[in-house]
């Protein structure tokens, strides 16, 4: 197969992306720098390559950074980082779960845990994420321990 | 044909059957019959499928594919092609239609002849197994029973179009299943055509000969024959044909120890040339016996090696070790 640098997505469609990103960011008051949102495409670039896996549509990081700008629990200064962890995250389980989950339906998810049940806590949004997508898990109280933790 | 491909600057045996679009590709352009505007076309309409298949693969829910996917559907694109290119006779027509014709077009008649193969060989199996041999050989009876199901079942043209989703070990009379160049559904095309013609070939024996003489060679290697994995046509063709040489004019497997006294007799002394005219002779006798002529074809350039490896066993005293002795006598025949 021929090296596509793991990217395979017009250019000019993912400026577009971003420039809706920055309009929504603001819309929520979140001011987003060029430097900004080409961190946000390096990073999605490295966590791709270190996945293993071959973009072909919409940028996974664009997509959780646009989400997540409405988030009540993240400010400026946390922003790219929550998005780049969940990045790293969103991809691992995409391939945990062979592909059958579809982005908008894991990013749905993240954002519905990440602010309803986690209280804006990245490692506890993770974790139960994983418990529920691989382990068919839900819903476990907060500071309760599982089966697995024992 | 045109000037490029009457002299083309490599033969077809320099391209990898079983990524036939890519090393045809290769070689072209290493060789400069591409033009940069024939290539980036080619690399179009192969990056156009391309995305389509990604995004039929992810119900167009995914913007990313983890790369072992990826690959398996970039390979399913070329396979289209593949199948296109295998299918024209003649190399250098091929080199010609990749030179000059529409690759999109190439793909999409590649895409209509694999439903084709498909086809042909659902029809090539229901043939092979209508006509099955009652063997207890495990391996044998998977490829009849099980492995096409399988393969109907889960093959995926689309997205995994050079899997064929199971495993074949019976063996073939012309080699071992993993030996055969094609992928997909190109190689269970082959692989049952030939099944299909070997137990054509093999019913025409009586099922009781047949029997015995499998029994016997696994006495002779001490083990039960169906725990040995060998092709049953080539053993079943070598007494067959020893028979021919040795005059016999009805279709059996049954050879005796007088047989071999024979066979050593008139043939210690041959040249390889001599046994090879003398086996495609005897082969041709019963021509009209077998009727079957695609049977026939297939079985035609296995005289050669059948005499081949005659002629190695008498030079060095090894015929019996070579053909089988039945326990039931045949020169009373």
């Amino acid at each position: 197969m021929p090296d596509w640098d793991m990217v395979l997505y017009s250019p000019q469609k993912e400026r577009e992306d971003i420039q809706t990103l920055v309009e929504k960011a603001a819309s929520h008051g979140l001011i987003l720098t060029k430097e900004d949102t080409e961190y946000l495409l390096a990073e999605n670039r490295v966590l791709l390559h270190r996945s293993h896996r071959l973009a072909f549509g919409k940028n996974a990081a664009v997509m959780l950074a646009e989400k997540f700008s409405r988030s009540a629990y993240i400010t400026k200064r946390d922003f790219l980082n929550v998005v780049t962890e969940l990045t790293e995250f969103f991809y691992e389980m995409k391939n945990e779960t062979q592909d059958s989950i579809g982005d908008d339906e894991l990013i749905d998810e993240l954002f519905d845990a990440f602010e309803h049940r986690c209280g804006g806590s990245v490692e506890l949004t993770m974790s139960r994420l994983e418990n529920q997508i691989l382990r068919g898990v839900t819903d476990e109280p907060i500071g309760e321990e599982t089966e697995d933790d024992e | 044909m045109n000037e490029i491909t009457t002299k083309l600057p490599f033969c077809e045996e320099d391209i990898d059957k079983s990524n036939f679009t890519a090393s045809l590709l290769a070689h072209c352009s290493a060789n400069g019959l591409l033009t940069p505007e024939k290539e980036a076309s080619i690399k179009n309409a192969i990056t156009e499928l391309f995305l389509e298949s990604l995004e039929e693969f992810t119900s167009r829910a995914s913007g990313s594919v983890s790369m072992k996917y990826a690959e398996s559907i970039y390979e399913s694109v070329l396979y289209r092609a593949d199948v296109y290119f295998l299918h024209i006779k003649s190399f250098e027509e091929a080199v010609q239609k990749l030179i000059g014709g529409d690759f999109r077009e190439i793909l999409a008649e590649g895409s209509s002849l694999l439903l084709k193969d498909l086809s042909q060989t659902a029809g090539y199996y229901e043939k092979a197994a209508s006509c099955a041999l009652h063997v207890s050989s495990p391996e044998y009876n998977y490829a009849v029973n099980e492995a096409f199901r399988e393969f109907s079942q889960h093959y995926s043209a689309r997205f995994f179009a050079k899997s064929i989703v199971t495993q074949i070990d019976y063996p073939l009379l012309y080699g071992a299943a993993y030996a055969i160049p094609e992928t997909g559904v190109l190689f269970m095309k082959r692989y049952y055509r030939s099944l299909m013609l070997e137990n054509r070939f093999c019913s025409l024996f009586p099922g009781r000969e047949l029997h015995e003489l499998f029994l016997r060679y696994g006495e002779l290697c001490h083990a039960h024959y169906g725990d040995l994995l060998f092709n049953f046509c080539e053993l079943v063709c070598n007494q067959f044909l020893t028979r021919a040489l040795l005059g016999r004019t009805q279709l059996g497997v049954r050879l005796c120890e007088k047989d071999f006294d024979a066979l050593i007799a008139r043939f210690r002394y041959s040249t390889e040339d001599d046994i090879k005219k003398a086996v495609r002779d005897a082969f041709g006798r019963f021509y009209r016996v077998i009727r079957d002529h695609s049977v026939i074809l297939y079985l035609r350039p296995y005289t050669d090696i059948f005499a081949h490896q005659l002629c190695d066993h008498l030079r060095q005293g090894t015929v019996t070790s070579f053909l089988v002795t039945t326990h039931s006598p045949s020169v009373s025949e």
